[in-house]
Order: C-alpha cells, then structure tokens, then sequence
C-alpha cells in the first residue's frame, strides 16, 4: 500500500501552513496578553 | 580540530557566539524582576498563556526533532515522521492533567511534592530514581548532541562546543531561573518554526512534490509503503515514550505550577496542535534526497546537507541556529526543572528540612551549577553508552503513566499499588528492550503499570482525601513520619 504523491502532497501542506501559522498565533497571544498585563 | 564541518570554523564562532551573548543577555534581562524562591523556581506562578504555549512547544522540540526527524523519515519513510510527530499526543493529553494539577497543588514545587503526598515516601522515593534517572539521561543527551551537532556543523571541537552550550544555559538559568527560561523560549520557538518553514518552502519550490515521490518511488519505495512494521511499531512506542516522559517529568509539572490559573489546560492543548507538524516538516526534507541527488553519509545529518545543497551557506546557517535554539530551550527547561527537583526533593526533603526560604533560594543557584558541571563532566568522555541511556528510560518512564494519570482523578488507588506499578513496570520493560528490542520496552512498561494499578485498586481500595494535596503541612513532619 503506497502513499500516493496527492496524498504526499496534501500532508506536507497541511503540515508547513500549520507550522506557518503557529509563529502569527504566538505573537497574537503574545500581544493580548501584554495588553491584558497576563504576560507575567 | 575537525575541518570538515558544513559551514567554516570562523562563521561557526561568530554566529555561536553573537546568540551565546544574546541568551546571557536576555536570560538576565529576564529575570531581573524574579522575586523570591517562587520568583526564581517558577515565575511568580504567573506565566501567561502566551510564554506559556511557546515554552511548551520549544521544550519538546529537541535537538532530536529537528536533526532525528528527517533521519527516521529516510530510514522508515513516511511513517517516521508522522510516526514521531504523535509526540504531541502526550502534550495534549498533558492539557487537563496540568489544570488538574493546578487546581488541586496551587502551592505546589514539583512532581515529586504530588507523588509523596498522594502515596508516601516509598513510592515518592521510587519515583524520583525514575525522574532523576531519566532527567541525567535526557541532559547528558542533550549536552553530548550539542557538542556532535557544532562539530558536524562547523567543524568546531566537540568538547568546546558542548562546553559553549552547557555553559550558556548553565548561565542564563542561573541569572533569571524560570523566567530566564520562558522567556528565552518563546523566541527560540519563532526562530525554529520560521527557520523550518522557510527550508520547507524552499525545498518545495526547488524540488517539487511530484518529483520528490516519484524519485522516492523509483529508489526507495519503501519509504512510500504505509504497511512498513518496523515503522508502525515505532510509532506505538513512540508514542507511550512520548506520553511517559511528559506526565512524570517535572519539566512539565513545574510548568504546570508556574502558569497563571486557567492557562495550563489551553497552553499544552495549543502548544500540542503546533507541535503536531514540527516533526513532519523537519522531516520531509529527507525525502528530497533522492530527487537532489545526495549522498548521505551519516542518516543524522540529512537535514543540514539537504539545507545546505537548497541554500548554499545560508542554508546551513539557518540550520544552526535552529538547532542551536532547539538544544538550548531543551537544555535550560530542563536544568531548571531537574534543580527544582534536586532541590526539593533531595536538598530539603531528604537532607535539610529546616531550610528558609532564603537557605533554599542560595542553594537553588549551586544546585543548577553543580548540575551543569556533573553534566559537563559526564558528557566530556563522549561515550556513545551514555547517549544510549535515553532509550532505555522508555520502561522507566512508561511505568509511571498510569500512577501518575490514576493517581490525579480515581481516589481509589493506593500506594502499595503505584509503587509496584512503577517497579513491575520498569523491571519487565527492562527484560524485554534486552530480549526483544527498544521498541517494546515502553509499551510492555506501560502495560505492566495499567495491570498492577487495576488489580491493586480492585482488590484493595483507598479513600484519598485530595485536600491532602493542598496542605500546608511542613515537610519534615511528613519525611519522618
């Protein structure tokens, strides 16, 4: 049972766009939290 | 020295030390305002969920995730890293232990602090030659990845790489205790997940996922095939490893006691998502091997050569300084968390249960640097033996799933039990990594606990009180009791 190059295809994007994502999500976090004092 | 590392000796020093002043910095910076013992050993108990899923995320990612992934992608195909991003698992199955934990110990220090109050100075003495034993593992791992990676990066001697790294973090824990470690953290984890994207990208727009499997396909099937065993049961044991290694380890606890109320539960839920695709980006950049043309020849240093061949110097660069961010969030998380420990459970538990507060405060920086140099010394022989250490912890750590998870939410277990759970475990985990191979030892350790905690709690329940968990009893009544 081989994997196939669409379904190659389709983990490694999920896969880069979540970890592209996460860096914006932190800084997000990071933003609300300085602004609501809960950084600390 | 070694000549032949991937980037020039000379840009290796410049770029080692320009982020080694900036962690020393930053660390002291940090940790400034930490006020205090609880200041130093765990932020205030403040930390917001920002620090905090960045913490999470940039812990877990070692130095393995980074260099190990795209190894076991070229040696056990696609399941490899889908395989070993299940590590996440035990983050997220770690979001509602933490909020338990918080709720019921908000005056907690460490893991060691709920195991003697839930089951008493057996099993809490048990557990923490469990904890101690897997924590030296992990260090002198980590400490020995640094100095192998700087050499085979840039040629810098293995002993005065691992000494530069171990010497970093020994001295920005030491200057901002938890706070310095957090905070260092969250920009190593932008600088990891920024950095493997960018490579990602790069050999996406270079090689082309098409040509990446069709190359595959005609030279290494194999790695394409999803009924490979060996790879399906490394995923199993990876993921029990993964599990057991987080819910025991004080790594994780501390930073359960050190977040703000409310945050535990979200930070490791989020920090597990983001972790989820690490390992799958990391190491797919393995796969482009045969469609690049690479010949590889060391399995673990696929990611850097692969980088190098996209990117040219910058390549390697922007690996080095990913794996040098992923060694040192692991590395200072874990001199803190293992200090912690020492500190608590041995230092005050075991040896002066009178200290102050102020006693405690002192000894918490000697105990970090006596730490960091019996790491130094253990790690300066280079003895590939002590690196192997850490695979056998997967049937000491496996064993302690079960009392640790059942002993958070069912009343009913009892100490006899737990202590067996974690012995039986560990012991025929053991038998069976030498008589039948690493990738057992966890999932028979963990089975064995499950059984021994079952049984034991059918056949002679207790009735814990869990107030006991929030009281303010000193801790040499309890020691001596």
């Amino acid at each position: 049972m081989t994997l196939s190059a669409q379904a190659l295809g389709i983990l490694i994007y999920i896969a880069v766009t979540l970890a592209a994502i996460a860096p914006l999500v932190l800084a997000f976090l990071w933003i609300k939290d300085k602004h609501g004092g809960k950084l600390w | 020295m070694n000549q032949d590392g991937i980037l020039d000796p000379s840009l290796g020093w410049l770029i080692l030390g320009i982020f080694s002043l900036v962690w020393i910095w930053l660390g002291w910076w940090l940790g400034r305002r930490a006020k205090g013992l609880e200041g130093f050993m765990l932020a205030g108990r403040k930390v917001g969920l920002a620090l905090g899923t960045a913490t999470a995320m940039a812990t877990w990612v070692t130095s393995n995730t980074t260099m190990a992934a795209p190894q076991l992608a070229l040696q056990m195909g696609v399941w490899g890293m889908v395989g070993y991003s299940l590590g996440a698992i035990g983050l997220i199955l770690f979001a509602p232990l933490a909020k338990r934990i918080r709720e019921l110990m908000p005056h907690g220090f460490t893991s060691g602090d709920f195991i003697r109050l839930r089951y008493g100075n057996t099993a809490w003495r048990v557990f923490l030659g469990i904890s101690l034993f897997y924590a030296f593992g992990w260090l002198v791992s980590l400490g020995m990845a640094g100095g192998v990676l700087i050499n085979a990066l840039t040629g810098i001697d293995y002993h005065v790489g691992m000494s530069v790294i171990l010497l970093v973090c020994v001295a920005y824990t030491l200057l901002g205790g938890l706070r310095a470690v957090i905070g260092t953290d969250f920009i190593q984890t932008l600088i990891i997940l920024s950095g493997l994207v960018i490579l990602a990208v790069l050999a996406i727009q270079h090689v082309g996922i098409e040509q990446m499997h069709a190359a595959v396909l005609e030279e290494r099937p194999q790695l394409l095939n999803l009924l490979f065993p060996a790879a399906i049961m490394f995923l199993f044991n990876n993921l029990l490893f993964g599990i057991g290694e987080i819910f025991h380890s004080n790594v994780w606890w501390s930073r359960a006691f050190a977040f703000r109320e409310g945050v535990g539960f979200k930070a490791y839920l989020v920090a597990g998502i983001f972790w989820i695709p690490v390992p799958i980006v990391a190491g797919f950049l393995a796969l482009s091997v045969p469609a690049l043309g690479i010949n590889v020849p060391a399995a673990d240093m696929v990611g850097p050569m692969v980088a190098a061949e996209l990117l040219g110097v910058g390549g390697a660069v922007l690996v080095f300084i990913i794996v040098f961010s992923a060694l040192a969030s692991s590395l200072d998380s874990l001199l803190a968390a293992t200090s912690d420990l020492v500190l608590t459970d041995i230092y005050k538990g075991h040896m002066r249960p009178q200290a102050s507060e102020e006693q405690l405060a002192r000894a918490a920086r000697w105990v970090i640097a006596l730490l960091g140099l019996l790491t130094w010394a253990l790690c300066w022989p280079r003895l590939t033996t002590l690196a192997e250490l850490l695979y056998l912890t997967g049937a000491f750590v496996a064993s302690t799933i079960w009392p640790v998870a059942a002993g958070l939410y069912w009343r009913r277990v009892n100490a006899t039990g737990a202590t067996l759970a974690m012995l039986l475990g560990t012991g025929i985990g053991l038998a069976c990594y030498f008589l039948i191979g690493f990738y057992v030892a966890a999932l028979v350790s963990a089975a064995i606990s499950m059984g021994v905690v079952l049984l034991s709690t059918w056949l002679s329940p207790r009735d814990f009180d869990w107030t006991t968990l929030n009281n303010g009893q000193p801790r040499q009544q309890e020691v001596r009791a």
